[in-house]
């Protein structure tokens, strides 16, 4: 405020020394900031003032900081300047505050007369502020309203500590007076990103459009004015993460993409860093929007998928989990992507673009495989029937060692053929398969994988059986 | 003072203001398509009760498409394009726009809602006017004053001296120029745009919003003459959120499809003015305030909204006989891997209203009921009644083969006077052609099991133990009509089971498991004995 009045105006402000030095002027703020917002509710913030700093020690303030500010990460630097001492104050000025620190001082007090509506206007000085105010009037003692009369009071100055919004104030060493740039870095919690992605999937032609955006929520109680924004995709490590965290209670997901190509955005030190195009304004309690990636024309598939722990027979046939796969490996799509939310559309028979669902996807970096469950099938289901389980030795040792006989009815009410592919999870330690009816896989040590092909409007029923356990 | 507030006048017309940016404003849609989805089965009595209680949340679940029709103006250069009136539980961050020949610079939502102590927070710093009325004259004064400190209490400076609003017992309000930057009475989408030319375009905006469920129901209809049904299927709409749509296409689409936690509406943000005066004890009244609170803003969640008026659920029963030839029922298609039903007409979902809608309509339903019972391997003290259970088949040689979105089945069976009965309810997940549709209803006092443990043992090879059982399950039958009733071992999961003897043949039935079927005449019963062993 002080910068844009120009020199006329602080000469008037001068002028007036009694409103100057007692109250900033307006909000104030810094004349440069940039940003770096996590994914993890925090943001580093780079605020550049031009101050016009007296040699030797001042105080200086910095109004417009964010109200969630760390203050034990702040850091100032500047020609010339050493810091002494920095302050968070955050002792807010309300009329009681105002009250209280006038105890012992004078104020003014205007009685309107309810008859007459004559205003009489005297002096007092504040006794205590218990309970209620006791002024000495003259010498007089009263209790302010006694008598339920309206009567203002009129305060002469407020206490530098008391301010409207919380406040740093630091006090430098400077070499020489004069103007410079001066920079202050802090983090502060309230600010969070996470990416939202649009996914068109064309399940005829193989092919999905990607859209992304970064997605920035401040709640930091403050409002950063034009300022250089870049998000950081990527789990910094936090410790004594206070307030308010909207990860909070959910599982960790430390999980990244499985891709291996290098990202195209700026990698550095294990995080990926996107700048937004130019200087934003991130308000204070909005979301805002800014493009990430548009993608046309990625190579995708669709795939069912059922995932069954254990053995055992279920009495109703599952739906299958319908999932859109593709790959950030090639083409436009060539790039990381950071952690966000994926919503995926396809189009009805009339044409128009229908929400089928949404999932969570990973960091991934460029060339990850990525999969985005979308839902159940309406049509597409598997059954697993434990046909006989039997203990296969007679040694004590190999108690649990069970060989199951499993039957595995995978229907297609589609009028095309489908291929669903059926996980048997729950595999103990040397795993045999003596029989199977199609030929499957073991993903790893405790999943059996097959790829089951079925007919339009039919059914494949799936036969294996598996020694496992002891 | 005088002086000061004239440079600050001045500095706001030199200064760049900030909203110098063309801005227009689509103020409403001018058409609106829903779509209503499902991410978890949703049973209607419990929706309907859940509604009328004043704390719930429904407001904040379920899940809609809405594909809203606008017509916005352009603005040539850097604009900013506010799209009001959107529904009340819109997740701004799933906004879709097309059709807008522009760049889209960046898009906002902000979530403070204007209230009085928003107001008052926002304006920290601002020139606002104080009034001041005189009990005895009612004589006005107006002053400039500059707000100091906002919602726990407003100090103003006035004529460079400070003074508490509203403490003193006058009569005083506050004059504000301007509602703050970002406050607003509903959620706003600003998008920020950068075009050459101006002009004014159709675009489609879409955005997933809460509130909006919708559920399935059925009513079958039995005829014992002939062993089929008469299946009706209905859909309930509810709306639990603050935005009508009138006249509006709806779809709603079967299916259950995966939702993110995050997919909810961005909470309001309400501050609640506290007005924090000094003590005001006096000598003549009380001791005035308990103790000050100066910690930062207290964020009081969104108060309950106003339970909606009791839901017209109609027995969907009796609309089902009344109304069947006047509805129009609701189209089926594909999407994906889901069944969208298109509702016939375009019809109005007004805010905290339910509606429903017939979407299936079959007779000659073939089905089946029997009796089900589990063949436990101990002595029954009593004979325990067989459970009553409803068998089709979503075949369409059997009368149906038709997507069965997953609901709730209320079936009615004559009395015998011209008259129905209400023979019981059950639920069922979705069901595609092909798949088998069991209904449980409760239990037949009429139909009885008992079974006796004949024989017992059990022997040790090595470290394996086989167990045998060998028992005899009677089922008596008071009906006057005879029954067929199906029996299952209990112990059919257990490790190394195998049916060594039987007198009637088990076989696999849909369930996956082997089952023992029994016809008992009427007013008789019938026996089974069987042996099995297991392995431990």
């Amino acid at each position: 405020m002080i910068r844009a009045l120009g020199p006329f105006a602080v000469a008037m402000l001068l002028a007036a020394p009694a409103m100057a030095q007692q109250v900033e002027e307006g909000p104030g703020g810094p004349d440069r900031v940039s940003l770096t917002v996590y994914n993890q509710n925090i943001a580093l913030v780079e605020d550049v003032r031009n101050l016009n700093v007296p040699a030797g020690r001042s105080r200086q303030e910095f109004p417009g900081v964010s109200a969630s500010i760390r203050p034990e990460t702040v850091g100032l630097s500047g020609r010339g300047l050493s810091v002494v001492e920095q302050n968070f104050d955050y002792d807010l000025l309300t009329p009681g505050k105002l009250m209280e620190s006038a105890v012992g001082g004078d104020i003014g007090i205007v009685r309107t007369n309810p008859g007459s509506g004559a205003q009489t206007t005297e002096r007092a000085r504040v006794l205590a502020a218990n309970q209620g105010v006791v002024l000495q009037i003259g010498n007089r003692i009263e209790v302010l309203r006694d008598d339920g009369v309206p009567t203002r009071v009129i305060f002469d100055r407020v206490p530098e500590n008391l301010r409207p919004r919380p406040t740093l104030s630091v006090t430098l060493d400077a070499e020489g007076a004069g103007r410079r740039e001066t920079t202050l870095s802090y983090l502060t919690t309230g600010l969070a990103w996470k990416a939202d992605y649009v996914a068109r999937f064309d399940e005829k032609a193989g092919k999905l459009d990607l859209t992304g955006w970064v997605t920035i929520t401040n709640n930091s109680g403050a409002t950063f004015s034009n300022a250089q924004t870049r998000v950081v995709a990527g789990d910094v490590n936090l410790i004594n993460q206070g307030g308010y965290n909207p990860r909070y209670g959910q599982p960790p997901r430390p999980t990244r993409g499985n891709g291996t190509q290098t990202g195209g955005q700026g990698a550095l030190a294990d995080v990926y860093v996107y700048p937004l195009p130019e200087a934003v304004t991130v308000a204070n309690n909005q979301t805002k929007q800014v493009g990430l990636i548009d993608a046309a024309g990625v190579p995708a598939t669709k795939r069912y998928l059922n995932v069954i722990d254990g053995f055992y027979t279920a009495e109703e046939p599952v739906a299958a989990e319908v999932g859109v796969i593709f790959s950030n490996g090639s083409g436009s799509a060539a790039r990381a992507l950071p952690a966000g939310v994926m919503r995926v559309y396809v189009k009805d028979e009339a044409g128009e673009p229908r929400f089928i669902g949404e999932d969570q996807v990973d960091h991934s970096p460029a060339g990850s495989e990525i999969v985005v469950t979308t839902g159940d099938a309406f049509d597409v289901t598997v059954q697993p029937r434990l046909v006989t389980s039997e203990r296969v030795s007679k040694r004590l040792v190999d108690y649990f060692r069970t060989r199951y006989a499993m039957e595995y009815t995978v229907r297609n009410a589609r009028p095309e053929p489908v291929t669903v592919e059926v996980r048997q999870r729950g595999l103990g330690r040397d795993t045999e398969l003596s029989e199977q009816s199609i030929e499957g896989e073991m993903r790893d040590a405790r999943t059996m994988v097959w790829r089951v092909p079925v007919p339009a409007n039919g059914e494949t029923k799936l036969t294996a059986t598996i020694t496992t356990g002891g | 003072m005088r002086r000061l507030l004239a440079i600050t006048t001045a500095l706001s017309l030199v200064a760049p203001p900030v909203w110098a940016q063309t801005e227009s404003v689509s103020a409403r849609p001018d058409a609106a398509t829903v779509v209503i989805y499902r991410d978890q089965p949703v049973d209607t009595v419990q929706l309907m009760e859940q509604s009328r209680q004043p704390w719930n949340r429904l407001d904040h679940e379920g899940l809609a498409l809405i594909v809203e029709t606008r017509t916005v103006d352009l603005p040539a250069g850097e604009g900013i394009i506010r799209f009001r009136g959107l529904a009340t539980g819109v997740v701004l961050q799933s906004a879709v726009l097309e059709g807008l020949p522009a760049h889209v610079v960046e898009r906002n939502a902000d979530f403070d809602l204007l209230s009085p102590a928003s107001l008052m927070e926002k304006s920290v710093g601002e020139v606002v006017r104080v009034v001041r009325t005189n009990p005895a004259t009612g004589e006005q004064v107006e002053k400039a004053a500059v707000i100091r400190a906002g919602a726990q209490g407003t100090v103003l400076e006035i004529d460079g001296r400070f003074e508490a609003l509203d403490c003193s017992g006058q009569t005083e309000r506050v004059i504000f120029d301007r509602v703050p930057e970002g406050l607003g009475d509903q959620p706003v989408l600003s998008v920020r745009t950068r075009a050459e030319r101006a002009g004014r375009h159709t675009v489609t905006l879409a955005y997933l919003a809460t509130g909006l469920q919708w559920s399935a129901d059925y009513v079958a209809r039995l005829d014992p003459t002939d062993g089929t049904l008469h299946l009706t299927g209905w859909v309930t709409l509810a709306n639990f959120g603050g935005t009508g749509f009138p006249d509006a296409p709806v779809q709603v689409v079967a299916g259950t499809l995966r939702k993110d936690a995050g997919t909810v509406p961005v909470e309001l943000l309400v501050r609640y003015q506290q007005n924090q005066c000094w003590p005001q004890g006096t000598t003549t009244f009380g001791s005035g305030e308990v103790a000050e609170y100066n910690g930062p803003p207290v964020m009081v969640p969104l108060p309950p909204p106003p339970p909606p008026p009791a839901p017209m659920m109609r027995m969907a029963a009796e609309s089902a006989v009344d109304e069947i030839v006047v509805t129009a029922m609701a189209r089926q298609g594909e999407l994906g891997d889901y069944k969208i039903y298109t509702l016939p007409e375009p019809t109005t979902v007004a805010a905290r209203q339910t509606k429903q809608v017939r979407f299936l309509e079959r007779e000659g339903v073939a089905y089946e009921r029997v009796y089900r019972a589990d063949v436990q391997d101990y002595d029954d003290d009593e004979a325990h009644p067989a459970a009553i259970v409803l068998k089709l088949k979503n075949e369409e040689s059997a009368g149906l083969g038709v997507a069965l979105p997953g609901g709730s089945v209320a079936v009615m069976q004559p009395d015998g006077t011209g008259g129905v009965l209400l023979a019981g309810q059950d639920r069922f997940v979705d069901k595609g052609v092909g798949l088998p549709v069991r209904l449980n209803f409760g239990e037949s006092p009429d139909v009885q099991v008992q079974t006796r443990l004949v024989k017992s043992t059990s022997t040790t090879r090595g470290a394996v133990t086989t167990d045998r059982s060998e028992v005899e399950t009677t089922v008596t039958n008071a009906r006057s009509e005879p029954v067929t009733v199906e029996l299952v071992a209990d112990a059919a999961m257990s490790r190394g089971f195998r049916i060594r003897s039987q007198s009637i043949r088990s076989r696999i039935d849909d369930t996956g498991y082997p089952v023992w079927t029994l016809s008992v005449p009427a007013n008789g019963a019938a026996t089974l004995n069987a042996t099995w062993t297991t392995t431990d």
